[in-house]
């Protein structure tokens, strides 16, 4: 959930419930306050009747175009002590302005008067014109609180996304950065002291990554470099024993797996210091290249050299392919994608090199997919084989990045299927 | 926490209070009213009955309301000081009318008789029987004239 949605969502929650509360109140008060205001205009209108009958003035007519109409009669002193001086009730009151019973406020109020006893007064107003105002109040009070609601949230989350925006730029920058390839610095332009401090904490993480992955790189190229000669020269004593000593069965049978394991050794030094290579870039000049014929080559090749094993290959290829590339990266990326289908391959089946528009695929049967987010990785290895140096697939990846292709991994029905894509 | 939880039962408190109390007027019986309206009643009203006796009490206020057999009414505060004369089928008589706005009555408008005295918070608004009001500032000066 994103954070601008957590927090909508949140004060959702809080105001729905509180802004309803306070809508329900304010309507409460405000309808109470109608009622009082009908009650005291009734009341009003009940004093003024009753002090002209006091002074003895004439009373309106009825239906004098108020709603109001009101009925006076003289009582007794034991329905004086019966009822109530002063009561309000709702009840249906006949209007003679409107020459029907309606729902009435009516007020009940007994007075004494100096000469002709105890009266009764009841004056009454209908009610529709309260219920109206009523409705119009509740009518204004929702519309008003759904608005202050809209409203509300809608600049809360303005202004949210606002203040944090330099949050989602330092995002983006995350999203593309590589260690090694990113040369723009995290973007730093916000005023806001709690990013700045985190855009200048991530800058210092990245230099320090950048820092470590150079010097890891250099570590690599030198110590390969520096192993190169020393290999060498073992490879050339081993093999002067070979010919100079006069040696029996078993020691030269010994000597010749020393002699193995160096060439293992001298390969998997040969493409260390290649792949530091490729990432250093250290190989600009590019030319045509047909990976068709590449293919075609490798192919011989590797058919000769798997002959025993009875792996046998496919081919589905146009007439030619050219790409602009450096040769040698070419033939490693051809090379070492052939020769792990090859090498990977149970004995007696078919690797298939299919070319697809622009996408080479390379397939050999295996038994279950491999972990496609490790694949990739140096020295990473799902089953140990002789003569793997466990960097085939890292290097294929490196000329891949040199050269902005797309390699993927998947498991299709029972095969095993690298791609690359040339855009 | 705590405090926002009193705050709010405070709140609650106060508007049911509200709602509770903001209710009509009830009818009360003459010896309810506070002492002073009696006096007032029995000094300026003498032999006067009362018709009718209100008490309503409202969110801060107390009112008294009464309504003599000759047609007076009047509004107490809850103290027992009058707040409204309303003589307005007779007059009002001259000894509960501040002397200063009596006179300044009697010499502007000799032939007028005053039906109707109201004291508010700064201001005495006095009805006479021309139809006129005037209202008087709390030091008497005559500060306007409604009609």
């Amino acid at each position: 959930m994103k954070l601008t949605t957590r927090v909508t969502l949140r004060l959702l929650l809080v105001l729905v419930p509180l802004l309803t509360l306070w809508a329900a109140l304010f309507y409460v008060a405000m309808v109470d306050e109608i009622n009082d205001e009908t009650d005291d205009a009734l009341e009003n209108y009940a004093e003024w009747i009753m002090r002209r009958h006091l002074v003895g003035e004439a009373l309106p007519s009825q239906g004098d175009g108020s709603n109001n109409s009101y009925e006076l009669r003289s009582v007794d002193a034991a329905y004086v002590t019966s009822h109530p001086h002063l009561q309000f009730r709702d009840a249906e009151f006949y209007i003679p302005d409107k020459k029907e019973y309606e729902p009435a406020r009516v007020l009940t109020l007994l007075f004494e008067t100096p000469d002709r006893g105890w009266f009764e007064l009841q004056v009454a107003t209908p009610t529709f014109e309260r219920a109206d105002l009523q409705e119009t109040v509740l009518g204004w009070i929702a519309l008003l609180m759904g608005l202050l609601l809209i409203t509300g949230i809608a600049l809360t989350m303005w202004v949210f996304r606002r203040s944090m925006t330099p949050l989602y730029r330092l995002l983006g920058w995350l999203d593309g950065y590589l260690p090694g390839h990113t040369t723009t610095p995290v973007p730093n332009d916000t005023t806001i002291v709690e990013f700045q401090r985190l855009n200048e904490a991530t800058q210092q993480m990245a230099n320090r990554a950048e820092q470590l992955y150079e010097r890891q790189k250099q570590f690599i190229g030198n110590a390969s470099h520096e192993l190169q000669t020393p290999l060498a020269v073992l490879g050339n004593r081993m093999e002067w024993m070979l010919n100079e000593l006069q040696l029996n069965e078993p020691q030269m049978a010994e000597v010749m797996r020393l002699l193995q394991t160096q060439r293992h050794l001298v390969r998997l030094n040969r493409n260390l210091l290649l792949l530091t290579k490729i990432d250093n870039g250290q190989f600009p000049e590019s030319t045509a290249v047909d990976v068709v014929a590449l293919v075609k080559e490798q192919r011989e090749m590797l058919d000769e050299i798997y002959e025993e094993r009875g792996v046998t290959c496919r081919l589905i290829l146009p007439e030619r392919f050219v790409v602009q590339m450096n040769e040698s990266l070419a033939v490693v990326l051809v090379t070492n994608l052939m020769r792990n289908a090859y090498l990977h391959s149970a004995d007696g089946t078919v690797v298939e090199v299919l070319m697809e528009g622009r996408q080479l695929i390379v397939s050999n049967d295996g038994e279950q997919p491999l972990d496609d987010r490790r694949i990739f990785e140096r020295f990473y290895q799902g089953s140990k084989r002789e003569g793997s140096t466990g960097l085939g697939l890292a290097l294929v990846r490196a000329v891949a990045e040199a050269y902005g292709l797309r390699v993927k991994y998947a498991f299709d029905e029972g095969r095993h299927r690298f791609s690359v894509t040339w855009p | 926490m705590k405090t926002k939880k009193m705050m709010m039962t405070m709140v609650f408190a106060l508007f049911g209070w509200q709602l509770a109390t903001a209710d009509e007027a009830r009818p009360i019986t003459m010896d309810k009213l506070p002492k002073e309206a009696v006096t007032f009643i029995e000094t300026h009203f003498p032999g006067e009955k009362v018709s009718i006796a209100k008490v309503d009490r409202e969110l801060f206020e107390v009112r008294y309301e009464v309504v003599l057999m000759n047609g007076a009414k009047m509004e107490f505060l809850g103290d027992g000081t009058w707040e409204e004369v309303d003589c307005r089928y007779q007059a009002v008589p001259d000894a509960v009318i501040p002397p200063e706005i009596l006179a300044s009555v009697k010499e502007r408008y000799p032939e007028c008789k005053i039906l109707e005295i109201n004291r508010e918070s700064r201001t005495y608004e006095v009805k006479i029987s021309n139809g006129l009001e005037l209202i008087y500032d709390r030091r008497f000066h005559l500060i306007d004239i409604d009609d």
